[in-house]
C-alpha cells in the first residue's frame, strides 16, 4: 500500500472517531458489563441488569447527540462517510440505530423480569447484539456488513443456546440453537459468496452509486446471481422466507426478553442493509423482482404458517415472517416514497412487536412462564391493562385503525398504488407491483385470523385456571404497557403528521 | 379555532369512556350512567342543531367549501399533510359535515344507542368494559356517518369492528366466538376492497387550488376533491371507464357485505342470533346502515357511472334479497333469526332505491334506512322481552300471548305491521318512494325492466305472510306455552323501562308514518341536488 493512501486512511479514521459516539460507547459498555458481571455475580446477581439498563440509557444519550449533530458534519465531500467509507452516518443509519437501541433496552427490561433468573451473561450478549445491530445500521461497505451480521449472529446463537432451563418449552433449546447456527452458517456462506461475486464483477465492495455504475456494466445474469446470494443471506437475518425456518423454533425456545430483542434488532438492522443495498444495486434490472419474490414468499409462508400455532411466541415468529414481507414491500418500488414507507413501517413494527412481547411476558409471568395460548385463556379479563396492550398490539400488527399499524400499512401501500398508476399494467413491473399490493391486502385479512386469536383467547374464553389467584401486575408492568398502548394509538391518530413526515 | 358542534357530537363520549376504564371496581354498578349521560348530552346537542333554523348562510364555516350550500354544518381542520416524494403531497383532514344524506342516520344513532344502553340496564357481566365499548361504538358510528374525509371515514369504518367484535364475542350466546370472528372477517374483507378503491382514487385526483398554491401535485382524501370529475389528473387509471367500473365494483362489494346484500349476508343471522338483545338492536338498527350510506355517499357520489352501468345488477341483487330472504323468513322457527332475515329483505329496498338513480328513489332509500332502523330496533327489543323472561324465542313455544301480555301485544302489532310496511308506518312511505323511484327510472332512464320492480312487489306479499302468520301463531288462540305453569309467573307484561323504549319507538314509527314530511322536508333538497349531480356526472361517461 502506498504511504499517501495510508495517511489519508489514518486521517479519515482519526477524524471519524469523535463522530462514532454511539458505536464507541456501546463497545465500552460491552466490556464493562462483562467485568461488572464477573465482579458482582455472587454478591449481587441482579446488579448486572440494572447496570446494563443505565449503560444503554447513556448510549442513547450519545445516539441522541450524534443525531442532533447530523447536519453540522463537514468531513469531506461526502460528509456522512466515516472510516474511509466503511460506515455511513446519515438519517437512515440513525433511525435504525435508535430502533436497535430501543429494542435492546426493552429486551433487557423484559429479561430482568423473567419468572426464573437468567444467566448474567445474557446482558453482555444483548449488548453485543446491539453493537452488531448498530454496525449493520450504518454499514456502507460489504466487509462491515458481514462483520456486523456475524457479530450480531454470534451473540444471538449464544443467547439462544445459553440454557439454564429457564423457559417452559416442549422443544429443547439445544435443538433451536442448532437449527439457528446451521442456518446461520449456510446463509452467511451464501452471502460471502455473493459478495465475492460482486467484488469479482465490480472490483469494489463499497456500497453506493459507484457500485451501481459498475454493476450496470456487468453481465445482468451474473449480477443477478451475485445480488440474489447476498439477498438470501440477508433474508436469514430478516427471517424472511425461504430462510425463516429457524425463527419459530428459536422464538419458542428462547426467553421472551431475548426474543423481543432478536425480533427487533436483528430484523431491522438487516432491513437497514437491504435499504442501503437497494441504492447500490438499483442498476441490476432483476433486483425489484427478487425483492418482490422475497416479500410475496414471506407474506404467504408467514401468514399461512401462523394460522395453526398454539404458542404465542411461535405465532409471533410466523407473524414476524409475514411482517418481513411488509417491511420489504416498500423496496419493491424504491424511490423516496418507498424508502420512507420502509422507515415508517420499521418504527411501527418495532413499537407493536415490543408491545406484544411486553404484554406477552406479563401474561407468561402469571402463567408459570408459559406462552401457550391455552394457558392464557381469560387472562385478559384478569389483567386488563396487559390485555388491552396485547389487543392494541395485535390490532396494530393486523393494520387496523386507529393504531399506528394502520398508518404503517397505509404508508407501505401508498407508494405501491402510485407505482401501479405510473407503470400501468402493460409493463411486467406494473403487474408485479399490483400482485404484491393485492397480496399485502389479502394477507392483512388472513393475519386477522391468527392475531385476533390471541386477543380472543385472552378475553372471550373462560379462565383456564380459575382457582389460581389473581396476582395484580402492579405499576412495574402496567405503566410501561399503558404508555406503549397509548403511544401506538396516538401515532395512529394525532401523531400521523409526525410519523409520515 | 373552537370545535364545532359536530366535533362535540362525535367526541363527547371519549372522556366518559376513559372515566369508565379508570372507574374503581366498587362503583362498577354505576357504569351505565357513564354511558347514558353523554348520550343524553349528545342528543341535546343534536336537538339544538336541528331546531335552529338550518340555513347555510348562518354557518360561516361552510362558505368556502364546494357543494356547501347543501351542508347544514361543516367543519374541517388539517390532520396531516405529508410529502410523497415525486408524487407530490398528500393531505387528510378532520372533516365533518352534516347534510341531507346523513342527517337521519345521525339522528337514528343518537336515538338507538341510548335505547340500547337502557336495554342493557341490568348488565352485570363486566359492566365497565361493556359500556365503554358501547361508547366507542357510538363514536365510530357517528364518525363514520359524519366524515367527509375518506381516510377518516375509513378509519371510523374499521374502528366500528373492534367494539362490535368484543360485544358479540364476550357478551354473546353459545356460539359467540364463531359469530364474532365471522362478522369481523366478512367486514374486514369488505373494508380491504374499499381501501383498494380509495388508494386508486387518491392517485387519480388532485386538489387544483392547493396544487396551484404549492406548485406541486397535492392529493387529498377530501370527499369534495374526489367527487369532482374536473379534478381528475390526466393519464391516470381512473380516467378510463373500465378502471372506474372496476373500482366501483370493489366499493360496492365492500358496502354490500356490510348492508348486507344476498349472497354475502350469511354473517348477519349468525351475528344476530349470538349477540345479546341490545347489541342486536345496535347491529340491525345502525351498523347495517353504514353499508347503505356508504353505497350512496361513496358509491353513487364518487362513481355515478358505476351505478348507472351496474344498475340492473344492483336492482337485481335488491329484488333477489327481498324475495329470497322473504322465503327464508317463512321457514324460520326462531323468532330472532326470522327478524334477522327480514332485515336482509328490507335492505333490498335500499339497493333498489339506489339503483334507480332518481331523487325519489334515493330519498326512499334514505328513508328506508331510517325506517328500518326504528323498526328493527323495535323488533329485536320485542324478541328480547320474551327471551329475557323465559330464555326461549322459538315461535312454536308460544301461543295466545295476547291474553297475558296485552300492552306487549299492542307494541308487537305496530312492529309487525311496520315490518310489512302497512300504511301509517314509516316503512310504508319509504318503500312507496322506492317503488315510485324505481318505476320512474325504468320508464325515463331505462336502466332496468319494470318487470323487475314488479317482482319486488312479491316481497310485500311474503312479508305480510311471515309477519301475520307469526303473529297469529304466537298471539292468537288459547294461551299455551311450552314451559307450562313455570312460565306463567315469568311472562309478565311490559315493565315501565321496557314500555318506555318500546313505546317511544312505536310512537315514532307511527308519527313519521303519518307525517313523513317532517323528515323529507329536511333531506329532500340535498338529495335532489345529489341525485341530479350524480346523474349528470355519470352519464357524461357514456356520451361520446
Amino acid at each position: 500500500m502506498d504511504t499517501s493512501t495510508l495517511a489519508t486512511g489514518l486521517d479519515s479514521i482519526s477524524a471519524s472517531l469523535p463522530l462514532l459516539g454511539t458505536e464507541l460507547a456501546l463497545t465500552a459498555l460491552l466490556l464493562v458489563v462483562l467485568a461488572v458481571h464477573l465482579i458482582t455475580r455472587r454478591r449481587w446477581p441482579a446488579f448486572t441488569g440494572y447496570f446494563t439498563i443505565a449503560g444503554l440509557l447513556i448510549v442513547t444519550v450519545f445516539w441522541f447527540s450524534q443525531t442532533l449533530g447530523l447536519d453540522s458534519y463537514t468531513l469531506s465531500a461526502r460528509p456522512w462517510a466515516l472510516m474511509g467509507g466503511a460506515l455511513d452516518l446519515d438519517r437512515w443509519a440513525q433511525w435504525f440505530k435508535g430502533l436497535v437501541l430501543v429494542g435492546t433496552l426493552v429486551g433487557v427490561l423484559l429479561t430482568r423480569s423473567e419468572a426464573r433468573p437468567v444467566a448474567g451473561e445474557t446482558y453482555f450478549l444483548l449488548v453485543a447484539l446491539a453493537l452488531g445491530g448498530v454496525l449493520m445500521a450504518g454499514a456502507s461497505h460489504g466487509l462491515i456488513v458481514y462483520l456486523g451480521i456475524e457479530l450480531a449472529s454470534l451473540a444471538s446463537y449464544v443467547l439462544v443456546a445459553l440454557s439454564k432451563g429457564d423457559t417452559l418449552s416442549e422443544r429443547p433449546r439445544s435443538e433451536a440453537a442448532t437449527k439457528y447456527i446451521v442456518y446461520g452458517a449456510v446463509s452467511s456462506a451464501l452471502m460471502l459468496y455473493g459478495f465475492s461475486l460482486v467484488y469479482g464483477l465490480t472490483g469494489t465492495l463499497q456500497l453506493g452509486s459507484g457500485l451501481a455504475l459498475r454493476l450496470a456494466d456487468a453481465d445482468p445474469a451474473a449480477a443477478t446471481v451475485a445480488v440474489s446470494f447476498v439477498l438470501i443471506g440477508l433474508a436469514y437475518k430478516l427471517s424472511a422466507a425461504p430462510m425463516h425456518f429457524w425463527s419459530p423454533d428459536v422464538y419458542e425456545a428462547a426467553p421472551g426478553g431475548v426474543v423481543a430483542a432478536l425480533a427487533t434488532t436483528s430484523k431491522l438492522a438487516a432491513l437497514a442493509i437491504v435499504l442501503r443495498l437497494t441504492d447500490s444495486v438499483a442498476t441490476v434490472p432483476t433486483w425489484p423482482l427478487l425483492v418482490a419474490g422475497l416479500a410475496l414468499l414471506s407474506l404467504t409462508v408467514g401468514s399461512l404458517g401462523a394460522l395453526a400455532q398454539r404458542d404465542a411466541k411461535r405465532l409471533l415468529a410466523y407473524g414476524g415472517v409475514a411482517q418481513a414481507g411488509y417491511l420489504l414491500m416498500g423496496l419493491v418500488v424504491g424511490g423516496e416514497g418507498g424508502e420512507r414507507a420502509v422507515l415508517v413501517y420499521a418504527l411501527v413494527y418495532a413499537l407493536l412487536t415490543l408491545l406484544a412481547f411486553g404484554a406477552g411476558a406479563a401474561f407468561a409471568s402469571r402463567a408459570e412462564g408459559s406462552w401457550l395460548l391455552d394457558r392464557w385463556q381469560g387472562l385478559g379479563r384478569r389483567y386488563p391493562v396487559a390485555g388491552v396492550a396485547m389487543a392494541v398490539a395485535m390490532a396494530g400488527l393486523v393494520g387496523l385503525p386507529p393504531t399506528a399499524g394502520f398508518i404503517g400499512k397505509l404508508a407501505v401501500f401508498l407508494p405501491l398504488a402510485e407505482a401501479v398508476q405510473q407503470l400501468g399494467l402493460s409493463s411486467v413491473m406494473g403487474v408485479v407491483v399490483l400482485i404484491v399490493l393485492g397480496a399485502g391486502l389479502i394477507y392483512s385479512v388472513v393475519s386477522l385470523f391468527f392475531y385476533l386469536k390471541v386477543a380472543a383467547r385472552l378475553f372471550l374464553e373462560a379462565d383456564a385456571d380459575a382457582d389460581v389467584p389473581t396476582q395484580a401486575l402492579g405499576p412495574r408492568w402496567n405503566l410501561p404497557l399503558a404508555l406503549g398502548s397509548a403511544l401506538a394509538l396516538l401515532l395512529g391518530t394525532v401523531g400521523v403528521n409526525w410519523l409520515l413526515g | 379555532v373552537p370545535f364545532s358542534p359536530l366535533s362535540w357530537l362525535v367526541l363527547l363520549p371519549v372522556p366518559f369512556m376513559v372515566a369508565l376504564l379508570l372507574l374503581p371496581r366498587r362503583w362498577a354498578a354505576h357504569a351505565r350512567w357513564f354511558a347514558l349521560v353523554p348520550m343524553l348530552l349528545q342528543a341535546a346537542v343534536f336537538a339544538k342543531l336541528i331546531w335552529e333554523p338550518c340555513c347555510p348562510a348562518a354557518l360561516t364555516a361552510a362558505s368556502d367549501v364546494p357543494l356547501s350550500t347543501e351542508m347544514f354544518l361543516f367543519e374541517s381542520r388539517a390532520w396531516f399533510d405529508v410529502s410523497l416524494g415525486e408524487a407530490g403531497r398528500l393531505q387528510a383532514a378532520w372533516m365533518l359535515g352534516l347534510d341531507g344524506l346523513n342527517l337521519l342516520l345521525v339522528g337514528l344513532t343518537l336515538l338507538i344507542l341510548p335505547i340500547a344502553v337502557v336495554a342493557s340496564w341490568n348488565q352485570t357481566q363486566s359492566p365497565r368494559g361493556y359500556f365503554a365499548l358501547i361508547l366507542l361504538l357510538e363514536v365510530a358510528l357517528l364518525g363514520c356517518f359524519l366524515s367527509l374525509d375518506l381516510l377518516l371515514f375509513f378509519l371510523f369504518f374499521e374502528l366500528m369492528l373492534v367494539p362490535m367484535y368484543f360485544l358479540i364475542g364476550v357478551w354473546g350466546g353459545e356460539g359467540r366466538r364463531y359469530a364474532a370472528i365471522k362478522f369481523f372477517l366478512y367486514t374486514l374483507v369488505g373494508s380491504v376492497l374499499i381501501l383498494l378503491a380509495l388508494l386508486a382514487l387518491v392517485y387519480s385526483y388532485h386538489d387544483p387550488e392547493a396544487t396551484e398554491v404549492a406548485g406541486l401535485t397535492v392529493r387529498s382524501f377530501s370527499y369534495f376533491t374526489l367527487a369532482d370529475p374536473g379534478n381528475l389528473l390526466p393519464g391516470t387509471l381512473l380516467t378510463q371507464l373500465d378502471w372506474r367500473l372496476g373500482c366501483f365494483v370493489l366499493l360496492a362489494i365492500g358496502f354490500a357485505i356490510k348492508l348486507p346484500a344476498v349472497p354475502v349476508h350469511t354473517w348477519l343471522p349468525d351475528a344476530h342470533v349470538e349477540a345479546s338483545t341490545p347489541i342486536s338492536v345496535v347491529l340491525a338498527a345502525v351498523l347495517l346502515k353504514v353499508g347503505g350510506y356508504g353505497l350512496i355517499r361513496l358509491g353513487l357520489g364518487l362513481f355515478p357511472e358505476g351505478v348507472i352501468a351496474y344498475s340492473p345488477w344492483l336492482a337485481g341483487a335488491g329484488v333477489l334479497a327481498i324475495l329470497y330472504a322473504g322465503l327464508i323468513c317463512l321457514a324460520q322457527k326462531d323468532l330472532k333469526r326470522m327478524i334477522a332475515y327480514s332485515s336482509v329483505a328490507h335492505m333490498g329496498y335500499v339497493l333498489l332505491g339506489i339503483a334507480s338513480v332518481t331523487a325519489v328513489g334515493l330519498s326512499g332509500a334514505s328513508l328506508q334506512l331510517f325506517a328500518h332502523g326504528l323498526n328493527s330496533a323495535l323488533l329485536f327489543l320485542i324478541v328480547g322481552v320474551l327471551y329475557e323472561r323465559v330464555h326461549d324465542r322459538r315461535i312454536p313455544s308460544f301461543q295466545g300471548l295476547w291474553a297475558r301480555m296485552p300492552r306487549f301485544t299492542a307494541v308487537v302489532m305496530v312492529g309487525f305491521f311496520a315490518g310489512m310496511a302497512l300504511p301509517a308506518t314509516v316503512p310504508f312511505v319509504a318503500e312507496l318512494l322506492v317503488f315510485v323511484g324505481a318505476f320512474q327510472s325504468s320508464q325515463t332512464l331505462g336502466l332496468f325492466s319494470p318487470w323487475l320492480v314488479g317482482a319486488a312487489f312479491g316481497g310485500i306479499l311474503l312479508s305480510a305472510g311471515y309477519f301475520i302468520w307469526t303473529f297469529q301463531r304466537m298471539f292468537f288462540g288459547p294461551y299455551q306455552v311450552r314451559g307450562g305453569e313455570a312460565w306463567d309467573e315469568k311472562l309478565t307484561d311490559l315493565s315501565l323501562r321496557e314500555g318506555l323504549s318500546l313505546g317511544l319507538l312505536a310512537v315514532l314509527i307511527v308519527l313519521f308514518g303519518l307525517l313523513p314530511q317532517l323528515l323529507l322536508d329536511k333531506i329532500d333538497p340535498a338529495i335532489e341536488a345529489f341525485a341530479q349531480r350524480a346523474l349528470l356526472n355519470g352519464q357524461r361517461w357514456f356520451t361520446p
